[in-house]
């Protein structure tokens, strides 16, 4: 399921968490580990910006390569070390990588070029990093936020396809044997349905999304899954369940949520979801 | 409730918001060209020369260009516009405070050029090596003391690396420990308040007795520090208790800061004879500036060119090494910003503004140094700090004149040593961004920090205004 993970590290954010549950995840699903540390650009180029007046272009360069030079040394003395120590006497294949750029940038660029399974990663509050590959790449991304509750919460929606969530939900819980529960979101916020290609239907009347709610319900049933329903906003609402059943993990899937309160139009709804959250979270592109 | 990332860094750049900063700019310009309007006791230059002042802030808050051609784009406007001859504006440029500057540069390259100035920070360092929370605030008082004699952007840039070495030999995660929060905060922190101490620490400061002496009003080396180094005494450990009860030290343990700081002056060995005439040149021209730098002796700028020449005559110092060490955007910046002050000096568009502040708030003159402090703070957060004081300093000498109790000598002061309390986001002064790309804080650090350091340094200055400077030395 996951043999191939990849673990990105801003130098804006690093987390022990997500060093430790990638070594978790590579000795649940015998997998590889993949540690890439990012000297991100963003604040050097603010960094060059802020100083072009005040200091010479000798002294900023000089600036530049001192500040390489600490990341650099804290890739390797801190993030890489760590992973050393804690894969101490396992089993676990690991490669280490450092590059400079910018964090959804080199990752989309990684993942083009090497085949993964996984993305593992936390997610920085006040930093400089653009999350915006949480949108763009087609493999799950896995945001990490260091809670030791073993359960999942499976959030189904009318804005989501609805096909890989429940599948792997299930394969992800009998292997880890952390209990299930499912939710199903009719988001009466953004009142259409998305198909399996992730289009967006016209907006439908109540109705009609709570029959579709319900032969999914019927569905899961067949496998053996029990359905808790739920009508709100996506976001909230999920959050909100997973808050109740302490979840440890909630996964989504591909959502595509456009419309907000009064149908002002929404953006970033997973990157709002993982600033707020206190569980990690598992998005299903 | 969360905020936004956005809201800790503001104005973090795209190609699209630099074109967008652009057109305001000059869209306001060309708005106070066009309308035919002027309100009561506003010139048409005066109208003119308020178009400028807002597009030069947006240009400075924005930064689309860099801040020295902005300098430029305001020296070349006023004439374009005819506001004033072409003459005068270029003659504002032949400021004492202009060579001051340029020796006070001159003479920070050879400090920086033979490393004296990574010696001092290593001995000052070697004095706080005790505990942790000693250390932090060994960080901040070497940083502030450091920022008398050389320019405090200098400085955050040599104390980076230094710092960094040191949580990096004591395994300090970044942005988790609150060791490493403090310790790099410091930096930045100890810099900006130790920049308003002395006329070298900052470009805003040069600028201020720029101003006041056009306006016939001489301020020496020491007058200056008279009047700021209380202000330094007395906002340093204030702002230091607040890193510390923001962000709780949890280690006990600085041993291995020792050695690594003990390991570093190692490398450095015993002192050489181009620092010890380096030293010898740097405390010679801090004495005469002390004593000798009112105009009947030597004057400012006369010192530090003589300190400058003189490190020229022992060999000390290169040509090369002036290229590559002195910053000549600020020399820029610097006669964008005292020919913008000239303009709405001139034009009256000054006196306006403080004419309409002066109705607003009933005369009350506490309220009127309040308001100053709090706007230059604000300001200076979100744009440079020299341009936040070229903005405000017409404004405030303006204000000194409608208002019987503000002379514009104590009007300037409290201008030019708030521009300098610019802790809140990465974009207000290089040194918060020089430290900030380390990586041991986040946005959101600063600006906890920043907000709580700030509110504390507005009340800090209002106090030493009205007590000190107006109650006992008459300001």
């Amino acid at each position: 399921m996951f043999q191939n993970i990849l673990v990105p590290i801003s130098s804006e954010f690093y987390s022990k968490d997500v060093i430790k549950r990638s070594i978790f995840l590579a000795e649940t699903f015998n997998g590889k580990v993949h540690l890439l540390y990012i000297i991100e650009k963003k604040p050097l180029d603010e960094m060059e910006r802020r100083t072009d007046t005040h200091l010479t272009h000798y002294d900023r360069t000089e600036t530049h390569n001192d500040v390489l030079n600490q990341q650099r040394q804290t890739a390797d003395d801190l993030v890489f070390e760590d992973a050393q120590h804690r894969l101490h006497k396992k089993n676990i294949d690991i490669n280490t990588t450092i590059m400079q750029g910018e964090f959804s940038e080199v990752v989309t660029d990684e993942i083009e070029k090497n085949q993964y399974d996984l993305v593992l990663m936390g997610y920085g509050r006040g930093c400089m990093i653009d999350y915006r590959l949480i949108n763009e790449i087609d493999i799950p991304v896995w945001i990490e936020s260091g809670g030791y509750h073993e359960s999942i919460l499976a959030v189904c929606s009318n804005l989501a396809p609805n096909q890989r969530v429940p599948e792997l939900s299930l394969l992800l819980s009998k292997k880890l044997d952390w209990k299930l529960k499912m939710i199903y979101v009719t988001d009466v916020e953004d009142n259409v349905e998305v198909d399996e290609q992730g289009n967006r239907s016209s907006p439908k009347p109540l109705h009609e999304l709570l029959f579709a709610r319900q032969e999914f319900i019927e569905h899961m049933q067949e496998k053996g899954i029990g359905v808790k329903t739920v009508e709100g906003s996506l976001q909230k609402q999920s959050i909100k369940a997973a808050r109740k059943m302490k979840a440890g993990l909630v996964i989504i899937g591909r959502e595509q949520k456009k419309r907000g309160k009064l149908g002002f139009p929404v953006k970033k709804v997973k990157q709002k979801m993982a600033e707020r959250c206190k569980f990690s979270l598992l998005f299903i592109n | 409730m969360t905020f936004s990332s956005k809201l800790y860094a503001p104005f973090v750049h795209s190609k699209r918001f630099n074109f967008l900063s652009l057109l305001i700019a000059f869209f306001i310009l060309f708005l106070f060209y066009i309308i035919p309007y002027s309100p009561p006791g506003l010139t048409v230059n005066g109208r003119m020369m308020l178009g400028i002042l807002i597009a030069a802030a947006i240009l400075w808050i924005t930064e689309p260009i860099p801040l020295a051609a902005t300098g430029l784009l305001i020296i070349i406007l006023q004439p374009l516009f005819g506001i004033m001859p072409a003459e005068e504006i270029y003659s504002a440029f032949g400021n004492q405070a202009v060579f001051f500057l340029i020796g006070a540069f001159i003479i920070a390259a050879a400090v920086e050029t033979h490393g004296l100035h990574r010696r001092i920070a290593l001995k000052f360092l070697k004095y706080f090596e005790n505990t942790p929370r000693k250390f932090t605030f060994g960080i901040m008082l070497s940083t502030a003391l450091l920022s008398f004699i050389m320019p405090n952007h200098g400085v955050a840039a040599l104390f980076l690396p230094i710092i960094t070495s040191i949580l990096l030999a004591m395994k300090i995660i970044p942005k988790e420990s609150n060791f490493g929060k403090v310790s790099i905060l410091s930096i930045a922190y100890g810099c900006s308040i130790g920049s308003l101490g002395t006329l070298i620490g900052g470009a805003r400061n040069p600028l201020t007795i720029g101003f006041l002496a056009d306006a016939g009003i001489t301020v020496t080396f020491l007058d200056w520090m008279i009047y700021a180094v209380p202000v330094v005494a007395v906002s340093l450990p204030i702002v230091w208790l607040i890193l510390q009860f923001v962000f709780p030290i949890e280690i006990n343990d600085v041993t291995k800061a020792k050695n690594e700081i003990e390991q570093q002056v190692a490398i450095d060995g015993k002192i050489k004879k181009e620092e010890l005439i380096v030293l010898s040149v740097l405390i010679f021209t801090v004495f005469l500036w002390i004593f000798f730098s009112h105009y009947t002796y030597f004057g400012l700028a006369g010192i530090a060119l003589l300190g400058s020449i003189l490190l020229f005559f022992t060999g000390s110092i290169t040509w090369k090494d002036v290229e590559k060490k002195v910053p000549w955007g600020i020399i820029l910046l610097y006669g964008g910003a005292i020919t913008l002050g000239l303009g709405m000096q001139q034009t009256g568009a000054g006196s306006w503004i403080a004419q309409n502040l002066f109705d607003v708030m009933s005369g009350n003159v506490y309220l009127v140094i309040f308001s100053l402090i709090l706007f230059t703070i604000l300001l200076t957060n979100v744009m440079s700090n020299t341009g936040a004081v070229a903005v405000l300093l017409p404004i405030g000498f303006a204000i000194a004149n409608e208002i019987p109790g503000i002379s514009p000598l104590f009007s300037s002061m409290i201008i030019a040593l708030s521009g300098g309390l610019a802790f809140i986001f990465i974009i207000a002064t290089p040194g918060n961004a020089i430290t900030y790309s380390s990586g041991y804080f986040s946005t959101k650090d600063l600006f906890k920090a920043g907000t709580i350091a700030n509110f504390a340094c507005i009340a800090i200055l209002f106090v030493i205004a009205i007590v000190y400077w107006k109650g006992i030395i008459g300001l």
